[in-house]
């Protein structure tokens, strides 16, 4: 109790000190801006690249050349080749298509996985959110509906982010709510879709739907297969597996297989990183380094300053029986609140700007991941200068307190 | 005057190294006992030892040679842990240049010495306000010390340290800073405290003060020259 109310107490009175207070918190929110920005862009390389550099990537070659069960062999045929030719394979993934009926087309895709497909992925949305549950579902911008009156009138409807649809067959029902577009032109598979409605649902509401209409999973296509390889999308070593995968892929399934076991796919991967990307990512990683290690400076710099300037304090505090785990309290709660004050006001920076220049609908805010990678650094940052503290004020003599004037 | 032995120091000595082989004498061969409820003078010019022996009496510093009990326990044999301990329980301090902590207000300045402690805080502001009344200080309360003159600095000083009812102030020239009225003022205060049962130490070479003092004891040069009741 004690300890809390002393951790509480110096939190408050940090805010009074208000010159110091408001020149470090600046600093803090420079250095936290800075890393914040970084790091979001460092997210930003590994989603947007992620399928570029660490996956390979099969597609049909035309519509309704891949069903489910050549689907079921390719996938277990590539999985074996981690057992026969002794390659990792971290993550798989399929995208299926089922028509419900003449008019509705589902897509699949793996909620947990957003970034395993290039078609059909985050940074595709025009509008709304990409679905995080499974009843939520994406269409692409433009559908509409079409249904007839009592009075045999045609009414044509935009569907809008929002809105409900309910799919029923007499006895059961299911409701899917659409929670976002996509641009269309990132899919390419030729559909007429002012003729039909396209869905992109997750498996698991696939399957439910293709029970609702009395169907069955395996008369399902496969419009894409996703294999990744582990390792960090920014290496190269990781992009060299990739083609290695690729390699053996392409000599199990698209040279030399039966086509009528497999279905008829074509496979691919991106080029080697270009010198560009990579100086990018370097330059990026170099930055948020420099960030930490001024970070790390400049909450050590503070740490010293704070116990100078509050030395006189300290040794008051323990003439008057502070033992130093109290004292410490006392000095870290300010070095947190003023680091803590300084990363929010650093962060919001951060979301004005970008908020000022960039697309809402690209979703250009930084990520909650990039927040709390951020927030976990500029603790990390905030260490050294904790320890430092600890240390000095433990060499701190409370018979100072009679000696200094 | 209660005779219970509060402090009692036996054969107190202070030796420091100068240089690399000088050894300078700050104090020696000092024996004294104090009671409860005294107000005792340790009067000497500058340089006398009264600082060193405040050091030692409060656990401030450890002892070369000799024993201080506090209430029949050896202090010197303390631990740093049992040393904060002790300073916590049984001792406040009353410093010459006041030493508050600028960025409290005379409230929170009083209230400080009490936040490690288990005290619920509605307990612990209560006690607060009594003792600045005690002081006539209340309506200071919510004054920042930039903004008190220096005797109610000096005030909210000893309402700190007898915030938590120490057995002993230690008061290092309290009245040292202020001008000859205040300085009694803070006398007076101190003298008040101490008939509610609190031992207080006072080291000053102001010859005034020796009127409010139950016990004098006269230093020179690191030595006990005298005591008089």
């Amino acid at each position: 109790m004690g300890l809390l109310r002393v951790l509480g107490k110096s939190i408050r009175f940090t805010f009074r000190s208000k010159l110091r207070f408001i020149v470090f918190i600046i600093i803090f929110a420079i250095i936290s801006s800075f890393v914040a920005f970084f790091i979001n862009d460092i997210d930003d390389l590994q989603t947007n690249r992620f399928i570029d550099q660490k996956a390979v990537e099969m597609e049909e070659i035309s519509e309704f050349s891949v069903n489910y069960t050549q689907a079921m062999s390719t996938e277990n045929d590539i999985l074996n080749l981690e057992q026969t030719k002794n390659i990792d394979i971290e993550d798989h993934t399929k995208y299926l298509y089922y028509d419900l009926d003449t008019s509705v087309r589902m897509y699949s895709i793996d909620i947990a996985k957003p970034w395993m497909s290039s078609k059909i992925k985050p940074s595709h949305m025009e509008t709304g959110n990409f679905p995080s549950e499974a009843n939520e579902i994406m269409i692409p911008t433009g559908s509409f509906q079409i249904w007839n009156s009592s009075n045999n009138v045609t009414i044509k409807s935009d569907i809008v982010v929002g809105q409900t649809l309910i799919f029923e067959n007499g006895e059961e029902s299911i409701e899917l709510l659409v929670v976002g577009t996509f641009n269309t032109n990132e899919i390419a598979i030729p559909l007429n879709i002012n003729s039909e409605l396209w869905m992109v649902v997750d498996i698991t509401t696939f399957e439910e739907m293709v029970d609702l209409y009395d169907g069955d999973i395996e008369n399902a296509y496969v419009y894409s297969m996703t294999f990744t390889v582990p390792g960090d999308v920014l290496s190269r070593e990781t992009y060299f597996a990739v083609g290695e995968l690729n390699d053996l892929i392409e000599e199990l399934l698209v040279n030399q297989a039966d086509i009528s076991i497999y279905g008829n796919w074509r496979s691919h991967y991106a080029p080697l990183p270009t010198q560009e990307a990579i100086d990018e990512a370097d330059l990026i990683i170099l930055s948020i380094q420099y960030a930490i290690l001024g970070g790390v400076l400049l909450s050590t710099m503070f740490a010293y300053l704070i116990s100078r300037f509050r030395r006189n304090e300290i040794s008051i505090l323990k003439a008057m029986g502070y033992a130093n785990r109290y004292v410490r309290a006392t000095l870290i709660g300010e070095i947190l609140t003023t680091s803590f004050v300084g990363f929010i006001i650093g962060l919001g920076t951060v979301q004005a700007r970008l908020s000022y220049v960039g697309d809402f609908r690209q979703s250009s805010l930084l990520s909650s991941q990039s927040i709390l990678v951020s927030f976990g650094l500029i603790v990390v940052i905030s260490i050294p200068g904790m320890i430092f503290v600890s240390q000095k004020i433990l060499r701190i003599s409370p018979s100072e307190a009679f000696r200094t004037k | 005057m209660s005779l219970e032995v509060i402090l009692e120091a036996e054969n107190l000595a202070k030796m420091y190294k100068r240089g690399r082989s000088e050894v300078v004498r700050a104090l020696e061969g000092v024996n004294v006992k104090m009671y409860a409820a005294e107000l005792i003078l340790l009067y000497g010019p500058s340089g006398s030892g009264k600082s060193t022996m405040l050091n030692l009496l409060s656990g401030l510093d450890n002892p070369t040679e000799g024993t201080i009990k506090f209430m029949g326990e050896d202090i010197s044999e303390f631990s740093e842990k049992k040393l904060t301990t002790f300073r916590r329980e049984n001792v406040g301090f009353v410093f010459q240049d006041w030493k508050l902590i600028p960025n409290l207000n005379a409230y929170e300045n009083v209230e400080a010495p009490m936040y490690p402690s288990n005290m619920p805080s509605n307990e612990l502001r209560t006690e607060a306000i009594s003792t600045l009344r005690e002081l006539d200080l209340l309506d200071r309360e919510h004054h920042f010390p930039g903004e008190l003159s220096g005797g109610e600095q000096q005030r909210v000083a000893i309402a700190r340290a007898i915030m938590k009812k120490p057995k002993i102030i230690f008061a290092d020239e309290p009245t040292g800073n202020l001008d000859k009225t205040t300085g009694n003022l803070i006398m007076r205060v101190l003298k008040r405290v101490c008939r509610q049962g609190t031992t207080v130490i006072v080291a000053t070479h102001n010859e005034e003060l020796k009127d409010y003092a139950d016990k004098i004891i006269y230093l020179d040069d690191g030595k006990m020259i005298s005591q008089s009741q």
